[in-house]
């Protein structure tokens, strides 16, 4: 073993100790082209509930990245040792 | 908030027995004290639960800023401001690429301090030194800017006496909270983070019916900044704007979710199953304080339009003013978003302070002046080491009266702390990435972005590049060394 493998397993250690999930990168990639609102017609004044409808449709991809995230949190495995 | 009408007795004693509170809980919180060490002044002996770790890092999370600031940059932005809402829960999504496993980690290793980290997964004195530079640097100028914004919010009802009454009210909050942060440590200000979230929560609510009530629907102010020469901040914002998002959703998002007091809350936590919990919920906030602030900030674009430069950031007072001076419902409730204000400053700012006296006493003292220090040596070091830099502090938020932005302050710290994120973020998961490359990352990542922010280079515009932070750019070059670096230093010595 050289130095480089004693310093890989010392980063080994001390990091990821489960597979980590990749997939849920590439879903906030998708919500990141959603709540920042590229797509939406500059010139549109109209509105809703008192809100422009770009700011609703931003708010809603939004909303949906809160429970998305939430959900992430609440299905990441726990450390039973911990409890 | 120097546009407020002067408060009267009733209101100073609400605000008095408020503040008594908080020194009643330090005490308490020393009581509550386990033994004589780091672990336990700073961490709480790792037993926050549920509700007490979702309070705190929400009142800490959320700072003065968050109810002035954003209501002023929504007036100068209009929607366009609705970013602030994004970049919180930017916060919480970024804690996903590394609390989990730095909470198990934490609990595994002892650590303390953010830095302690580093020093462990690296074995490097000199990346733990740079970084727990960073984060001191970092959170100074975060605490020097909540103590301005303290005394800010005192000179405001003090009438013609304002300057005294900023000078008055900056060494009298920063006394209050040195007395029950260095009483109760950790414990003390995580408490009185329950109290002032709590305040903070119904802050933002009464603030959203009195606007309501006061005003009328959104929509009606909506309609009227529509109608005025401001109808452009109704639109969707240019792409440049839509740049900036990105950009603050970055910075803030990442550098909010490294800040040390904030690290130090995940190490803080019972259990994982706890901390998860917590920032599944943290993850609904936004919409309950940054988004009424934003609609703040639209209905003062409404109603008292015409402020321009730095008045902006004192449009919310402005409309909390009307609201004062018609009716004692209106003034009453005035005086608990003023509270709310207060609790929003000091959770921030103590969280802050106590996170510094750590760093320096466990991450300096202790390694490079005083290895051989017991814990309660180190306690009490760290007890006046608080003392020290908040009192210093003082003496510089009198100094520079008036002098800074809120959002200015806020955007050179974040260029600074995102450095870290290679190191926090990436070495948590990447087991090959080594301290050579990942310390040239870092050094680099800060040179680059102090450099383009304080440079005098005309590219530069508004502190930002092509509509990004400074310390974005520095991030790329950062993580790229970090990465590219352990790749290239490895594969040779495997051939």
């Amino acid at each position: 073993m050289d130095d480089s493998d004693i310093r890989e397993a010392r980063g080994s250690t001390l990091s990821a100790q489960s597979k980590p999930r990749w997939w849920i990168i590439i879903v906030y990639l998708v919500f990141l082209a959603l709540v920042i609102p590229w797509y939406w017609p500059a010139g549109d004044t109209r509105s809703a509930y008192g809100l422009p409808l770009w700011v609703i449709a931003t708010l809603a991809a939004l909303l949906l990245t809160s429970a998305f995230t939430s959900w992430v949190f609440l299905s990441s495995p726990e450390d039973s040792a911990d409890e | 908030m120097s546009d407020l009408l002067p408060f009267g007795p009733g209101a100073w004693a609400f605000i008095a027995l408020y503040l008594s509170l908080l020194l009643l809980l330090g005490w308490a919180g020393r009581a509550a004290r386990k033994e004589d060490t780091l672990q336990d002044f700073y961490l709480g002996g790792r037993g926050f639960g549920f509700f007490v770790l979702l309070l705190t890092l929400y009142a800490t999370q959320y700072s003065g800023n968050t109810i002035f600031g954003v209501a002023g940059a929504t007036y100068r932005f209009g929607f366009g401001w609705l970013v602030s809402v994004h970049y919180m829960l930017a916060i919480v999504v970024f804690y996903l690429a590394f609390a989990p496993k730095l909470h198990d980690l934490s609990r595994k290793r002892g650590y303390v301090t953010p830095a302690d980290y580093l020093e462990d997964r690296y074995d490097s004195k000199a990346i733990s030194l740079v970084g727990s530079i960073v984060m001191i640097v970092a959170l100074n100028n975060y605490l020097l800017a909540q103590l301005m914004t303290m005394g800010r919010a005192m000179q405001g009802l003090a009438g013609p006496f304002g300057d005294e009454a900023y000078n008055y009210g900056v060494v009298g909050l920063a006394l209050i909270m040195l007395i029950y942060g260095t009483l109760g440590g950790i414990r003390a200000i995580a408490w009185t983070d329950v109290i002032q979230g709590g305040v903070l929560l119904i802050g933002f609510f009464v603030l959203l019916v009195l606007l309501i009530d006061e005003f009328g629907p959104l929509s009606a102010a909506t309609a009227r900044v529509a109608a005025s020469p401001d109808a452009f901040k109704v639109a969707r914002p240019e792409p440049a704007m839509l740049r900036e998002w990105l950009s603050y959703m970055i910075v803030i998002g990442v550098g909010g979710a490294l800040y040390p007091h904030a690290i130090q809350r995940i190490y803080a936590a019972k259990s994982r199953r706890t901390m998860n919990r917590s920032l599944a919920s943290m993850t609904f906030l936004p919409y309950m304080t940054a988004l009424i602030a934003v609609i703040a900030g639209i209905y003062a674009l409404a109603y008292v339009p015409g402020l321009e430069g730095p008045a902006t950031d004192q449009a919310l007072a402005r409309l909390l003013r009307i609201v004062q001076g018609n009716s004692p419902l209106g003034y009453a409730v005035v005086v608990v978003i003023f509270s709310a204000l207060l609790a929003a400053l000091m959770s921030t700012a103590d969280s802050a302070m106590l996170s510094i006296s750590s760093m320096f006493t466990k991450d300096i003292y202790a390694v490079h002046l005083n290895p051989n220090a017991s814990e309660s040596e180190l306690t009490k070091i760290g007890k006046r080491c608080s003392w020290i830099v908040v009192g210093a502090l003082v003496v510089l938020a009198i100094l520079l009266k008036n002098q800074a932005s809120l959002i200015g302050l806020i955007d050179r710290k974040f260029d600074v702390l995102i450095q870290l994120a290679p190191a926090f973020m990436l070495g948590i998961h990447l087991p090959f990435l080594e301290k050579g490359p990942v310390l040239v990352g870092l050094v680099a990542g800060l040179v680059i972005a102090l450099g383009l922010a304080f440079g005098p280079f005309d590219f530069v515009v508004a502190g930002k590049v092509w509509g990004l932070h400074p310390g974005v750019y520095g991030l790329c070059v950062n993580a790229t060394i970090a990465v590219a670096g352990s790749r290239l230093h490895r594969n040779p010595v495997r051939s």
